[in-house]
């Protein structure tokens, strides 16, 4: 766990992002975006793209590949598709956050809950209709960061998503090394503890480069 | 706090998801299921359609029609080999590593499993591989993994091949996506630090199903956690043929409920 010197009050821009929402923007080289987990344990899919050339986007499994580590905390690198540095996660009230378990869509809810939760509003859903603000479609999804979701991979590999572990307040930090799209949706999973059953809403702060 | 659901409607997702959680990992049974259900056979020549050899850094890439089977054969102890697959119809529809360990509550990808598109739908089954050496958490190599792990560059990697095996396809660096690792044993420990399992049994063969017709990409490029600190992959033998018809109680479309569901939503899309 680290804590941030950057005083909210500065921030050069506040975004409020509802329960369930989804929300886009640009984060340019030296700023630094942070997340705020208003109501605790509630899960926030996060995209990054580069804004000079959209193909090149953040990769989840280069990123834990370069880590030698399977959960995103203070200190990671999240590199590109192409191997580039994108953003470092400067700071974290929480300690752990999931980047292997992608985000949950109206399809695969029916594979995982039952044909019966097919109508419901899911993560892919935001992310095609942020992505399309910026010229990309679905093709352009890939496996994403879910900041303040918990789920561990047991050695034996069994994996779930579990209680989450952020409290109200809870953040993360991340400055930017490239210009980046940043697409998020405030994920309104009910059928697991990704939210604690209970989506809520969020905060998205952007400071300047000192 | 903000709630927009009853305490009812709340309390009802809890319990079914403790309910799905315990029969989605409980591998006892699943793991019989694998282990009773026969081998694939070890030849056949007689029935390919196509047989290939893969020169160790290269990369191979082609079309399976619904019911295919690919095999991907390693006579030497393999170091790994990445596989992309796209629905041909549709290639924006294509493997998705993150669904298929979630949705099946397990990192450990092998034998009996399948692996899911982005869409709900199972995209290919696994009829044979050795358990959990389909990794999908790490990705594949890349020039920088290839310069860390050589310390120089100008060996083949897997990103590269990707690109140029999608692009014969019509496809591009937007359509390389995450990717599925054969023979590639990667186990977490408790900090979730990854390894790779050096016990684990190398070289074999790995046995897909194709479940709607598919492009397939393969990149014989090692694993970046893969041991050996010399650039040495080994060829691969890549066959296909004609798949047995699956039973009604085939092991990858009836082991488990969510592999039912996955069906349930490959049979419902009408291929052109």
């Amino acid at each position: 766990m680290t804590v941030s010197a950057l005083n909210p009050a500065d921030a050069a821009q506040r975004h409020a992002v509802a329960a369930t929402a989804g929300w886009s923007g640009l984060v340019r080289a030296g700023q630094n975006i942070r997340i705020v987990d208003l109501e605790g344990q509630q899960a926030v899919d996060t995209l990054f793209y580069s804004a000079a050339d959209t193909a090149e986007r953040y990769s989840a499994q280069d990123t834990v590949q370069r880590a030698r580590n399977a959960y995103v905390g203070a200190g990671t690198v999240l590199i590109s598709n192409d191997g580039n540095e994108m953003l470092t996660v400067t700071a974290d009230t929480v300690g752990r956050h999931d980047t292997s378990a992608g985000a949950c869509s109206v399809e695969s809810n029916t594979v995982r809950f039952g044909h019966e939760t097919r109508h419901l509003h899911a993560c892919r859903e935001n992310f095609v209709v942020e992505a399309a603000r910026w010229g990309m479609t679905k093709r352009d999804i890939v496996s994403n960061i879910n900041f303040f979701m918990n789920v561990p991979i047991e050695p034996d590999g069994r994996l779930a998503i579990v209680d989450g572990l952020s409290e109200p307040g809870n953040f993360v930090e991340l400055v930017a090394h490239m210009d980046v799209i940043c697409l998020i949706s405030n994920c309104p999973q009910i059928n697991n503890p990704c939210n604690g059953f209970n989506p809520t809403p969020i905060d998205v702060l952007i400071w300047d480069a000192p | 706090m903000t709630q927009a659901f009853s305490d009812e409607t709340i309390a009802a997702a809890k319990a079914r998801y403790q309910r799905l959680k315990a029969s989605g990992q409980d591998a006892a049974a699943f793991d019989t299921r694998v282990a009773n259900t026969p081998a694939t056979p070890k030849d056949v020549s007689g029935r390919t359609r196509l047989t290939e050899t893969v020169p160790g850094g290269w990369y191979w890439h082609g079309v399976l029609a619904k019911g295919e089977v690919l095999r991907v054969s390693s006579a030497a102890p393999a170091s790994g080999v990445a596989l992309l697959l796209w629905n041909a119809h549709d290639t924006s529809e294509r493997v998705n590593p993150a669904d298929t360990v979630k949705i099946q509550w397990t990192a450990h990808v092998g034998k009996g499993r399948v692996l899911l598109s982005d869409m709900g739908r199972a995209i290919a089954s696994i009829l044979s591989a050795p358990a959990g050496t389909l990794d999908c958490v790490c990705g594949a190599s890349t020039p920088w993994s290839n310069r860390q792990k050589y310390g120089e560059d100008g060996h083949f990697n897997a990103h590269d091949h990707f690109i140029k095996a999608a692009s014969k396809h019509g496809l591009g660096k937007r359509d390389v996506g995450p990717c599925v690792h054969l023979f590639s044993p990667l186990r977490t420990d408790g900090e979730g630090g990854l390894h790779w399992d050096d016990g684990a049994a190398g070289g074999g063969h790995v046995d897909l199903r194709a479940e709607m017709t598919v492009i397939a990409a393969l990149a014989n490029c090692p694993h970046p956690l893969s041991p050996g600190a010399s650039y040495a992959p080994q060829p691969i033998t890549v066959e296909i043929w004609q798949g047995d018809p699956p039973a009604d109680d085939d092991l990858c479309r009836t082991g488990t409920d969510e592999a039912r569901r996955a069906f349930i939503n490959t049979a419902a899309w009408v291929q052109p």
